[in-house]
């Protein structure tokens, strides 16, 4: 592991059964960087990212962030990261002031002030139930708490996933570069190419359960000579599964 | 510990308004049933109450783990264990706040302020709270983690293994149970405690296979769902060996398990061995009494695999046994569906041990519905001397069936009528004659009230019914036939101010017969007929001078030969012929003593302290000075034989601990 890196994937395999959704892969996140992980549906990508915060165990080799194995230590790992799935996981029963104080209740770091602002920003009301909020509330929701505890570690399973395009610009623009900026390292799983290729410091592409691409942004476009969607289309053509 | 309250506080927020309202509104079912004339006990629906608070917080933490949604607490740094005690702290806060809003509507409603305490609250509400939670919790993962994900990360092979692997768990638990069910049924069913454990067993086994998939799977369903069912597997077979192991262990004791004797026993009518009751060192201690053979000259016991209170029945001769073979109860319909024969076994005098001939019209476990009738489908059976034809009583038939020929007859008789009196055919006490005939009696009762005793010969190949004779009664009577049904021995009961009769009747002489009082107005008889044909009987006593116990011995004809008195004390019980000419009596009250009297001198040759002849109500005929006629009982569960007059008792049962 090389001393800048704070997230090492070490010859990941992850199987359901017979499936074998990701093969062998190793990757290392350098901190205050930005990796983008791509990949078609059903590539893996968020068996991947579980993987990343010790949600699930690797069928074989292991990760390790902040230099520690994440499945053994999870507990304790994740106090400085911060996950945000590609659904909003926050129990709908609950109003978001409840959410928002359990949250307080993990985390030493919190900042109530900051969440309070971005609920404002973003026009979420603290009073309302969770289940009540539209699929693009919820996700802006879930990513102000993530944001919550000023995480060094930040894992986005496909952060923009119901978001309008106006939100989604702003995100790639502004939230994830101010992140960026801040030093927080950003790993994050997209469909959204144009967004990602701006901000991005490194990009994986996953194709059939195998990292076939893991390349620094800038150095590939040039050496290819490609946009990074013409280079994603290339390598993952066909190799796509429905889901 | 605030981590668990905040996740204490998420349930409590997400379950306490539907809760808390529900038992507000069960607290008026007591008071509500109460106007509507019908009583309901605040325990119960508290504990109702209770089920569904456990059901609900359960299935809330199960269902967590739906569609990926339990990363948003393995996302957090909250560890497993304290995700888990969180959710232990909701249920109780949950349980707590349900339980005051349930009493306060109870009080508010009821006029019974008595009611309105802690005390209402036991174990059982306790168990039932813990029972549901991790019931509902382990069902509720499952069905989270399982369908639809399973189908996707397992492929259709897994999802086509489900019903397969369901019928297997089905088919394997209802063969654990259905033997767990038949040591309970045989061995301790005066005791809820196996079954208790055996419950609670599963219910927290289900909660630690819970736990384990939590914490051994956090988001990935199916890992959680390997987890649940690998930890109920390795539940299942633990159990199974247990249950395996206490069936074999409990329900097959050998002599050496035998803690003390109990009754009935008796010994065997061709006096070589003897019958015994025991209790044994497993099961409930009321349960479980089984039966032993005990070879008294070599003090060798063998139990008879037996179900309870089916058998032995001896033939006259001590040559044929009839018992019911303690095969796996719950099992018999499957077994008599796949061809097997009926549990009822006859041993004749050779050894052969062979089903015995069952009648057509008993269903005997060719049904499910049979099993409600554990331990009384046949309630008697009487074999025949050679083994061959054997009288069986059951329900309201008599049926004749024998081994060379199947079914001979059977007789349905009626139910009592109005008079109350049964008047189906007596078994007990009958005699096979040697024509082949079954000599039996049967009370009657006619319309103007008068009672009566028949005596009958029935042929076992038609049924048919000959009346021998008829005996007119004043109250019911206890008979005992001599061993070639020529005479009959009638003891009535004992009548408040009147005492009680025994009378003499000679069955051969037809028609109505009359009796011949031997004793009357005496207390608490008893007779029975000697070996040479005399008779002997006892009393504790006459109406007028009710502790002169007396023993008298009669003719054949019945004149009475001797008149022994035996002093004051407790009335005494006729016991064997001990020895040629040496009768025993038992008295038992706070001391029981045995008294050996020489009926040609009169003497009591011998006083033993502490034993009495072992109690059998039906006498048997064991032959006088035989083994079998020389057992001695006592009150702490020990059995003797009495080598002869004047010898020490030597101890048979229970077997001295080496």
């Amino acid at each position: 592991m090389t001393d800048e890196a704070l997230v090492r994937v070490e010859s990941v395999s992850v199987r359901y059964n017979k499936q074998l959704v990701v093969d062998q892969v190793s990757l290392e996140v350098a901190r205050g960087s930005v990796y983008a992980l791509l990949g078609r549906n059903g590539a893996g990508k968020s068996s991947l990212m579980r993987c990343l915060l010790g949600l699930q165990k690797p069928t074989s080799g292991r990760v390790l962030i902040f230099g520690e194995d994440v499945w053994t230590h999870r507990a304790r790992l994740v106090a400085r990261a911060a996950y945000v799935p590609e659904t909003s996981d926050a129990p709908g029963q609950l109003r978001v002031r409840d959410v928002v104080a359990f949250h307080h209740s993990m985390y030493p770091t919190w900042d109530q002030v900051a969440v309070k602002a971005r609920l404002g920003r973003i026009g979420v009301s603290e009073t309302a139930m969770v289940s009540a909020l539209s699929k693009g509330q919820r996700a802006l929701f879930t990513l102000a708490l993530a944001l919550g505890s000023k995480p060094e570690l930040l894992v986005l399973d496909d952060p923009t996933l119901g978001l309008d395009v106006v939100a989604r610009n702003d995100f790639f623009s502004d939230f994830i570069g101010e992140l960026a900026d801040r030093g927080t390292t950003v790993i994050l799983t997209t469909h959204d190419l144009a967004g990602v290729e701006g901000i991005a410091d490194r990009v994986g592409i996953l194709q059939g359960s195998r990292l076939a691409l893991d390349e620094d942004v800038e150095q590939m476009k040039i050496s290819r000579g490609q946009s990074l969607e013409q280079i994603f289309t290339d390598l993952t053509r066909g190799s796509g599964r429905v889901s | 510990m605030r981590k668990i309250l905040a996740v204490a506080l998420l349930d409590f927020r997400r379950l306490a308004f539907g809760l808390v309202s529900g038992a507000l509104v069960a607290g008026l079912i007591p008071s509500l049933a109460s106007g509507l004339g019908a009583k309901v006990q605040v325990g119960a629906i508290l504990a109702v109450a209770f089920v569904v608070v456990g059901i609900a917080a359960g299935a809330t933490f199960g269902s967590d783990f739906t569609d990926g949604k339990s990363s948003f607490f393995f996302a957090r740094p909250l560890p497993t264990g304290v995700l888990i005690a969180g959710r232990f702290a909701a249920l109780l806060t949950l349980t707590a706040a349900a339980f005051f809003s349930f009493m306060t509507s109870f009080w508010i409603s009821s006029s019974d302020r008595s009611a309105w305490n802690l005390s209402v609250l036991t174990q059982f509400h306790a168990e039932v709270l813990l029972s549901a939670w991790a019931w509902s919790l382990f069902i509720s993962l499952a069905g989270a983690v399982r369908g639809r994900g399973v189908r996707v990360e397992g492929g259709m092979r897994a999802m086509l293994m489900i019903p397969v692997r369901l019928s297997l768990s089905m088919g394997a638990f209802l063969l654990v149970f259905g033997l767990f069910a038949d040591l309970v049924l045989r061995a301790y069913f005066n005791d809820f405690r196996p079954i208790k454990f055996f419950g609670l067993s599963w219910v927290a086994a289900s909660l630690v296979a819970s736990c384990v998939a939590i914490a051994g799977g956090r988001t990935e369903r199916l890992r959680i769902s390997q987890f649940q069912g690998r930890v109920m597997a390795a539940h299942f077979a633990l159990v199974s060996m247990v249950v395996v192991g206490a069936w074999i262990y409990v329900l097959h004791p050998g002599p050496e398990a035998i803690q003390r004797i109990d009754y009935p026993t008796w010994g065997s009518n061709d006096g070589r061995s003897a019958f015994v009751s025991g209790r044994v060192d497993r099961g409930d201690g009321l349960t479980f009494k089984p039966v032993f053979i005990l070879d008294i000259a070599s003090g060798q016991a063998q139990r008879l695999n037996a179900d309870p209170y089916q058998g032995p029945w001896i033939s006259a001769d001590g040559g044929t046994m009839v018992w019911s073979a303690a095969t796996p109860f719950f099992f018999r319909p499957l077994w008599r569906r796949m061809g097997g024969s009926t549990s009822y076994r006859v041993k004749t005098a050779s050894g052969q041990v062979s089903p015995l001939p069952m009648p057509r019209k008993l269903s005997d476990f060719s049904s499910v519905r049979d099993l409600t009738r554990f331990g009384d489908s046949v309630s008697w059976v009487l074999p025949s001397t050679d083994g061959d034809v054997f009288a069986i009583r059951w329900d309201r038939h008599l049926t004749f069936t024998s081994r060379s020929r199947g079914e001979m007859s059977d007789i349905e008789e009626p139910l009592p009528g109005s008079s109350g009196v049964w008047e189906g055919v007596n078994l007990q006490g009958a005699v096979f004659l040697p024509s082949g005939d079954l000599r039996a009696t049967r009370a009657r009762r006619d319309a103007s009230g008068v009672r009566s005793l028949n005596v009958i010969d029935i042929d076992p190949r038609s049924g048919s019914m000959k009346s021998v004779a008829s005996i007119r009664l004043d109250g019911p009577v206890r008979v005992k036939l001599d061993a070639k049904a020529a005479r009959a021995l009638l003891t009535s009961a004992t009548q408040p101010g009147r005492g009680a009769s025994i009378s003499l009747v000679d069955i051969n002489g037809g028609g109505e017969a009359r009796p011949t009082v031997l004793l009357n107005d005496v207390l608490s008889p008893t007779a029975n007929f000697l070996a040479d044909g005399r008779i002997a009987a006892t009393s504790g006593g006459s109406v007028g001078a009710w502790n002169k116990r007396a023993l008298k011995v009669f003719s054949p004809a019945g004149q009475l030969v001797r008149d022994i008195p035996i002093g004051d004390g407790l009335a005494p019980r006729l016991g064997n012929e001990m020895f040629p000419g040496i009768l025993a009596l038992g008295a038992s009250g706070f001391t029981d003593e045995l008294s050996l009297v020489d009926l040609e001198s009169g003497a009591v040759v011998r006083r033993i302290p502490n034993v009495f002849p072992p109690l059998w109500f039906f006498q048997s005929t064991t032959p006088p000075g035989t083994p079998a006629a020389r057992l001695l009982q006592s009150r702490d569960g020990r059995l003797y034989e009495l080598p002869s007059i004047n010898a020490e008792p030597r101890l048979l049962l229970p077997l001295e601990k080496r």
